[in-house]
């Protein structure tokens, strides 16, 4: 009675009887929502909007890419924890299983007057509501001296998939006491600890094959994530590898040079074997074509992530203005699921409840030495707020850490089922 | 842990009573008053949500253990050893001290009727 998917094969017969209640009386049309995007969030909250709704609403998922790679964890496939085949995922049992129309194909545009998203391969999505959730794109001329067209000499690596095995294969491929350079973003960007996690993944290998290689990071950032925990782990297990150029020494003022490899810092060249560039982040575009956007972010109603600017269109995970949630695949999630309540209600008669958010991010060390942060959050009118928190501590047990990594293995296979089904 | 319950063991202390017979005895009182709640069903499944993004809904436990089908007396009693602080996991602490009793009762009826 109370599996969702068992729920989901009767229902497509009882809903021919069921009328819908609210604003759409009429039986034979039920409401429609588009959701582009088809990563933490916009995955989730498909399913949580089919699952829950049970047949109600008719559910469509605009994803351009067949197989999805999570940007989380592919760092741990850097350092060579994890294939590569094991991030990846793809939408069959969400069609299957949960009756959602997946469609393979990029939104170009939204005509929010009339409610159409129109596809690149020609179509057009009617929507009554619309999620937006694309992730993010990179800012043109955040990091001078590069842009997409130098992305296979200098590969951001932060959209998870061809980059990743790019910079993989650079990584593997360093001259012996080679130097590997990552370019850090300036705040607010996806997965805070991300960058410094990717530093730790890409030492470990380093250690084991090219031990006498150095990890340079040019970081506009004066401190970050998980900071203590990571320099404590860094002067433990890589001790003399990584330099990181702060914005007191010229982190800021960083250009780049791809065709000869070169960084330039505060006006001073360094040769570089690999360079690893993150530049400054901004809302997917297709936000700011929506005209959801203020700035480099859509800002959203922290009750139910409807955007503030057009009461038909909710914005999750990245891409969103909220408040004082970290741009993660967990908070996407979680927001997917207030999102989806939101929208049940909003579309049939379904019950409201307070919104609730909560996040965690594990990081990856050394091998079996894992570490987290995290915090939960409401909603107040002014932005998602956080209530408490924690973060691991400075010199914990061995047995601790290995224990904190061995619950980020049995999260990411959670989370990924709550998402893809 | 919240401030009443400071407030009262701080008192007992100061009567005698040792701070782990008495952690118990609250932790005993909290969950015989909590099985006395019946739960909400539709609301134990709403909260679910926030258990799902670690606990795996198909009944595997690699890193974090599987909590469908639990006896309800089990799954409150769990949830309270981490908001009185008994128990170490700071993610557990955080989520279950934002839990007031129905809906600990709540989620304890969803995932006792949960079948996979």
């Amino acid at each position: 009675m109370f599996n969702r998917r068992k729920f989901i094969t009767t229902t497509a017969i009882t809903s021919l009887a069921t009328s819908i209640s609210g604003p759409f009386v009429n039986a034979s049309i039920k409401p429609k929502v588009v959701i582009v995007g088809g990563g933490a969030g916009g995955a989730s909250v498909a399913k949580y909007l089919a699952a829950e709704a049970k047949g109600a609403i008719e559910v469509t998922l605009l994803e351009p890419t067949r197989t999805y790679y999570t940007c989380f964890f592919s760092n741990l496939y850097l350092g060579g924890f994890r294939k590569f085949d094991s991030i990846g995922h793809t939408y069959g049992k969400l069609a299957s299983e949960y009756s959602i129309n997946v469609i393979h194909d990029w939104a170009t545009n939204v005509n929010s007057a009339k409610k159409v998203v129109n596809l690149a391969g020609g179509g057009k999505l009617t929507y009554d509501k619309l999620i937006l959730s694309p992730g993010i794109d990179f800012i043109d001329g955040s990091v001078p001296g590069w842009d997409l067209s130098s992305q296979n000499k200098m590969p951001h690596a932060y959209k998870a998939g061809s980059q990743t095995q790019l910079l993989n294969a650079q990584i593997q491929n360093m001259p012996q006491g080679g130097i590997y350079c990552m370019v850090a973003p300036p705040n607010p960007y996806r997965c805070p600890p991300g960058p410094y996690e990717r530093v730790s993944m890409v030492a470990h290998v380093l250690t084991k094959i090219n031990p006498t290689a150095k990890i340079l990071i040019v970081d506009p950032k004066s401190k970050f994530s998980k900071q203590g925990l990571f320099e404590e782990a860094w002067a433990k297990h890589y001790p003399g590898m990584i330099d990181r150029i702060g914005p007191d020494m010229g982190g800021k003022t960083v250009e780049v040079r791809p065709d000869t490899m070169e960084v330039v810092i505060d006006g001073t060249n360094e040769k570089v074997d690999v360079c690893n560039v993150i530049p400054a982040m901004k809302a997917g575009q297709i936000a700011e074509l929506s005209k959801v956007t203020e700035g480099n972010w859509a800002p959203v109603i922290p009750h139910n992530m409807q955007s503030k600017l057009n009461e038909d269109i909710y914005i999750l995970g990245d891409a969103s203005s909220q408040g004082d949630m970290p741009k993660s695949g967990f908070s996407a999630n979680s927001q997917a699921k207030v999102c989806s309540m939101a929208i049940r209600a909003a579309l049939t008669d379904s019950k409201l409840y307070p919104a609730k958010y909560s996040n965690t991010c594990w990081s990856l060390l050394n091998t079996d030495d894992g570490i987290k942060v995290g915090a939960t959050y409401e909603a107040t009118d002014d932005k998602i707020k956080k209530i408490a928190g924690f973060v691991s501590k400075t010199e914990e047990s061995e047995q601790l850490r290995k224990a904190t990594y061995q619950e980020s293995l049995g999260w990411y296979d959670s989370i990924t089922s709550d998402m893809f089904g | 842990m919240n401030s009443i319950w400071v407030f009262l063991i701080s008192f007992f202390l100061m009567l005698g009573f040792s701070l782990p017979s008495l952690a118990e005895s609250i932790l005993d009182q909290t969950h015989t008053r909590i099985l006395k709640i019946t739960g909400d069903l539709k609301y134990g499944e709403h909260l679910s949500g926030e258990c799902t993004a670690c606990h795996n809904n198909n009944g595997t436990d690699t890193g974090i253990p599987s909590i469908i089908g639990w006896p309800r007396a089990s799954f409150v009693y769990a949830l309270l050893t981490y908001k009185v602080g008994e128990r170490e996991n700071p993610i557990m602490r955080m989520i279950s001290s934002r839990l007031n009793d129905e809906e600990i009762s709540s989620l304890a009826l969803y995932y006792e009727k949960f079948e996979q």
